[in-house]
């Protein structure tokens, strides 16, 4: 896995030098962009790090950069940097999901604290939705008769209401359920379930 | 020997062949006057109406029966009504045309009283030495109205676009200040963080010295970067100095309340404008006098847009106190001032969003007027605060 990086839009260009170097002083990777739509069009969301983006820039304003964003699902964890007075407009961004904001001019300290905070928050992130997509594609690989199966074993029904319902004998209600099992990679029917409940969030 | 003359039977059918002929010949002139689009009025040399076209009628709400035979000023209301048979007498001594072959634009009167605008032109025919006088009018009501409508539009448009002008140049202090503190921010911004990066580079293990002089050289032009802001900040100040023309206060005041409308309404307050009838002149900068008052109205409004609708009432008022003065107050019923001896202080605000520079400023503003801003407790609660300006020295003239 590569290391995160740190991505900053910022539209002066001496404030965005200052965070850069601010940023590899402490060994982080940083890459830098004077506008939303130049990150925008550059950025993929499998790549993990963190966003640090002006609220006030010329062109796409830092709210919707954030809202680009979000509508095509990037995890990126979003800090903010406002000016004075702009408060109220970050609420609002905080509200639409951002991780949280500083005030310029910052104190370093806090900057990378809250930088180092959401990187923790991506990686957390990514690793809830790796977790998600390989339940998924486990589950893809089951045949429907499994599936059938597997959503009796997830509403608690034992083998012998299954094998009722399905018209089948218990013996081969067992025999799927531990098919199901093995290809969900579940070492326990408690780990199934909570397996399953992952997939069926929202 | 043969007898050449027409017989008399002869001469009865050409006679009743020749009325025929004039008969529709009169029927066609009538059908083309009926056809025409204007009123076609034919009157006599005494003003006698002759014909009275279809178009005539429908414009004057009036039948050809009941008009041909009379005075054609029964179409016209006074003074017209009572002056057109010397007009045309005028006309038939001297020749000298004030409307035959020119046209204008004359009220009409309708049968039912209604005057209304319409454009006449007159023209002459003279058949066997007898004159005649055929006028062509067209009812232009509707195109006045909309002229008018259109140049009511324009005006509205024009006013519009000034006020909007004048908001523009009319910015508060603290909304001034306020984009002057993020002008400045910025520079701040880069300086500080440079400096720590610079720092943590020195306590890093291998400081890159290529790195570092970056980091001192921009320090230096982002310090610069502020300078030039202040600079630019004092020249835009000192050019607005020293302008002084004679102001109406009330005047002033009645713009700025306009101005500030849309916010009063926005926060549901109530405006109450108290206006000395008669203000003396004074010499002001009438921009930034204007200024100092939106200013203290945005400052009354903030203070009671919290409170229920009833107490959000604000009382601008203007007087003379004599001998030599105009005094101006803004009175609101919000919580008032707990602690004023720093109100007019710079960067003293009360507000989450305030930078804390409108008092101060427009407090220097009124000095520099040779004036006065102070505070007061508004009678029953909330603030009050007055400004008072000289009055202009008469100059002789």
């Amino acid at each position: 896995m590569t290391a995160p990086t740190v991505f900053v839009v910022d539209d002066d260009e001496a404030v965005r030098q200052a965070l850069c170097m601010l940023i590899r002083s402490v060994g982080m990777t940083v890459e830098a962009y004077s506008t939303g739509a130049e990150f925008l069009s550059t950025y993929d969301n499998a790549r993990a790090g963190c966003l640090i983006l002006d609220l006030r820039m010329p062109g796409l304003s830092g709210l919707q950069v954030q809202d680009q964003l979000a509508a095509r699902g990037a995890l990126l964890p979003i800090l903010f940097i406002t000016g004075h007075g702009d408060v109220p407009v970050a609420v609002r961004a905080l509200k639409a999901g951002a991780l949280d904001f500083i005030e310029k001019p910052f104190n370093d300290q806090d900057l990378l604290d809250r930088v180092h905070k959401a990187l923790r928050v991506d990686a957390a992130r990514r690793e809830a939705a790796a977790e998600v997509a390989g339940v998924r594609s486990r589950y893809e690989r089951l045949t429907p008769r499994e599936r059938e199966i597997l959503e009796h074993l997830y509403e608690g029904r034992s083998n012998k209401e299954t094998a009722r319902d399905l018209e089948l004998s218990e013996r081969t209600v067992e025999l799927h359920r531990a098919r199901v099992m093995e290809k969900m990679g579940a070492e326990s029917l408690p780990a199934l379930v909570r397996q399953i409940a992952r997939l069926k969030e929202p | 020997m043969a007898d050449n003359s027409p017989s008399p039977s002869g001469l009865v059918e050409e006679i009743e062949a020749t009325r025929r002929e004039l008969q529709a010949l009169r029927a066609r002139f009538h059908g083309i006057l009926d056809a025409a689009v204007d009123g076609l009025i034919i009157i006599d040399e005494k003003g006698i109406v002759e014909h009275f076209n279809r178009a005539a009628e429908r414009i004057f709400g009036c039948g050809a029966d009941e008009i041909v035979g009379r005075n054609v000023s029964e179409l016209m209301p006074p003074p017209d009504r009572d002056l057109h048979d010397d007009y045309i007498n005028r006309y038939l001594v001297s020749g000298e045309a004030r409307i035959i072959g020119i046209g204008r634009e004359v009220t009409g009167r309708r049968r039912d009283g209604e005057r209304f605008l319409m454009t006449l032109a007159v023209g002459e025919v003279t058949v066997d030495q007898t004159r005649r006088f055929v006028g062509i009018v067209r009812d232009i009501t509707d195109q006045k109205r909309m002229a008018e409508a259109l140049r009511q539009g324009e005006e509205d448009l024009r006013e519009q676009r000034e006020r909007l002008a004048h908001a523009g140049r009319l910015t508060t202090m603290g909304e001034m200040a306020s984009a002057i503190a993020h002008e400045i921010n910025q520079p701040l911004t880069a300086i500080a963080t440079f400096a720590q990066a610079g720092r943590r580079m020195l306590g890093g293990g291998s400081p890159s010295l290529e790195e570092l002089t970056q980091a001192l050289d921009q320090i230096g032009r982002q310090a610069e970067r502020a300078g030039e802001i202040i600079r630019r900040l004092r020249a835009f100040m000192r050019r607005r100095d020293g302008r002084r023309e004679p102001v109406d206060l009330n005047e002033q005041l009645r713009k700025v309340i306009r101005l500030a409308d849309v916010d009063i309404r926005h926060h549901n307050c109530r405006l109450i404008a108290d206006h000395a009838s008669c203000l003396p002149v004074v010499h002001a900068d009438a921009v930034q006098i204007q200024q100092v008052v939106l200013n203290l109205i945005r400052n009354a409004v903030d203070a009671v847009a919290d409170l229920p609708e009833a107490r959000r009432v604000i009382r601008i008022v203007s007087r003379f106190v004599e001998p030599d003065r105009v005094e101006v107050g803004v009175e609101d019923h919000g919580s008032g001032i707990s602690d004023p001896s720093r109100l007019f202080a710079p960067f003293f605000t009360t507000k989450a969003e305030g930078v804390g520079l409108g008092l101060s400023i427009s407090s220097s503003i009124i000095t520099a007027h040779g004036g006065n801003l102070w505070h007061v407790a508004t009678a029953g609660g909330g603030a009050t605060f007055r400004f008072s300006l000289p009055v202009a020295l008469q100059v002789p003239s």
